[in-house]
């Protein structure tokens, strides 16, 4: 209903647009009547192509609108975060998918530094790591250490290409988090072999000399050198 | 030069359809008087401006919105990482540049292929338990597959790490995939070494 009204509005405004176009075009009025009809004519015959062309106008901006859509569902709904960043590293777009990563609202995010969302022991890497994408117009990646809010630490996959024809650098991370605290127990348990190894290695040193002195004692105390151990 | 001549030929046609449809609609004008001709006229002439103006906006919203599209295309044809659309089936409906880099193909051979031919034979399971899940959960789902594809003289293999999403209403979802190789050798070496130390306390008495 209010559409239907606002439709209505809209034609009236239209209407009016075009009363006050008109007087500024006038110029030569018919001056008889068969002058009248050609002109009626043409103008009619104006219409009708006016009319068709504006059903293909109509058409073709459905079809651009289609377009449009399926590209920027492909962005906004993309399983990965993706991020245009300026050369001085301000978030120009993001898709949801980054904005979820970095626990923020979309427009919150816009216009602000990246590097604000990345943890203290990432940002020296991730300033470098920003730095060289520029350098290198090469594809690059890094692994970072997010800022949470929550107890639980985020880490994200960062892939970073400069644009061609443009000073942007695009960046499509996904969270890691799963994996890296996997890869944190593989190291841990490197580490617990390696410690366990070096007990042993230790014990069988402390054997060794023990075993000296054991000998010492019993050389200085005359036993015979066939009875030592 | 063409180009004009092209719309000058448009607008002949365009003009001959119109007074082909003129003529089919009733005329009575020489019947009517002189000062509803006048009438008549200025009536057109507004309609005519409308139309104009109409068409022109027209134009603007088409131009606007082919500008939006060109810069979410370059988006996403250029994204650092890997986009591929799937049917349900699991064939490929679209793809990125990296994707088809990724992939070893031009993006053109590689469109209405399934992606599971693309795939090492151990991780085909993975991947269809991914899609099935994917399907079934409308949940974000992730897995790490073997990429491999073959040509007469080389075979060329890459781990890639996938997440996957259903595209919403749609009977489609959408991949992402990035290059975890690097990673994955290190991975191995890392499980190797524990394995070496395993066995290495296991012989210490």
């Amino acid at each position: 209903m209010k559409t239907q009204e606002n439709d209505k509005s809209e034609a009236k405004e239209l209407r009016q647009k075009a009363e006050e176009e008109l007087k500024n075009r006038k110029s030569t009025k018919p001056i008889n009547e068969v002058d009248n009809l050609k002109l009626i004519h043409e103008l009619q015959v104006h219409q009708i192509e006016l009319e068709m062309q504006n059903e293909e106008l109509v058409k073709a901006r459905e079809q651009a609108e289609e377009a449009m859509e399926k590209y920027t569902d492909l962005y906004d709904f993309a399983p990965s975060g993706y991020i245009s960043l300026s050369n001085e590293g301000s978030i120009t777009d993001l898709n949801f998918s980054a904005a979820t990563m970095l626990g923020k609202d979309r427009k919150h995010l816009k216009n602000t530094r990246l590097g604000l969302y990345v943890s203290h022991k990432s940002l020296e890497l991730w300033n470098e790591f920003f730095e060289e994408t520029f350098r290198s117009k090469k594809k690059l990646s890094c692994e970072l250490l997010l800022q949470s809010n929550t107890d639980k630490p985020c880490y994200i996959h960062v892939d970073a290409l400069v644009s061609q024809n443009s000073n942007t650098c695009l960046v499509t991370m996904i969270d890691i988090t799963k994996r890296k605290s996997m890869e944190v127990e593989l190291e841990s348990s490197i580490n617990q072999y390696k410690n366990l190894n070096k007990y042993f290695l230790s014990r069988e040193l402390r054997m060794v000399m023990i075993k000296e002195e054991v000998n010492e004692l019993l050389i200085k105390s005359g036993c015979e050198e066939e009875f030592l151990i | 030069m063409k180009k004009q001549d092209k719309s000058v030929n448009e607008a002949t046609l365009l003009r001959l359809i119109a007074e082909d449809q003129l003529k089919n609609e009733i005329s009575t004008y020489s019947e009517l008087s002189e000062l509803n001709h006048l009438k008549l006229i200025h009536e057109l002439q507004v309609h005519q401006i409308e139309l104009e103006m109409q068409n022109e906006e027209l134009l603007k919203a088409q131009q606007q919105t082919i500008i939006i599209t060109e810069k979410y295309v370059e988006l996403y044809d250029f994204a650092p990482s890997g986009y591929v659309t799937l049917s349900n089936e699991g064939d490929i409906l679209d793809l990125n540049l990296s994707a088809a880099d990724m992939l070893g193909k031009n993006r053109n051979q590689l469109k209405n292929t399934r992606f599971g031919f693309l795939i090492s034979h151990d991780s085909l399971s993975t991947f269809n338990q991914l899609l099935s899940r994917c399907f079934r959960l409308n949940e974000k789902e992730s897995c790490e597959l073997l990429l491999l594809h073959k040509t007469d003289t080389v075979e060329k293999s890459m781990y890639v790490h996938v997440d996957a999403q259903v595209c919403k209403g749609q009977n489609k979802c959408m991949i992402t995939m990035i290059d975890i190789s690097e990673r994955k050798k290190l991975e191995l070496e890392l499980k190797k070494t524990i394995e070496l130390l395993r066995e290495h306390n296991l012989n210490t008495p």
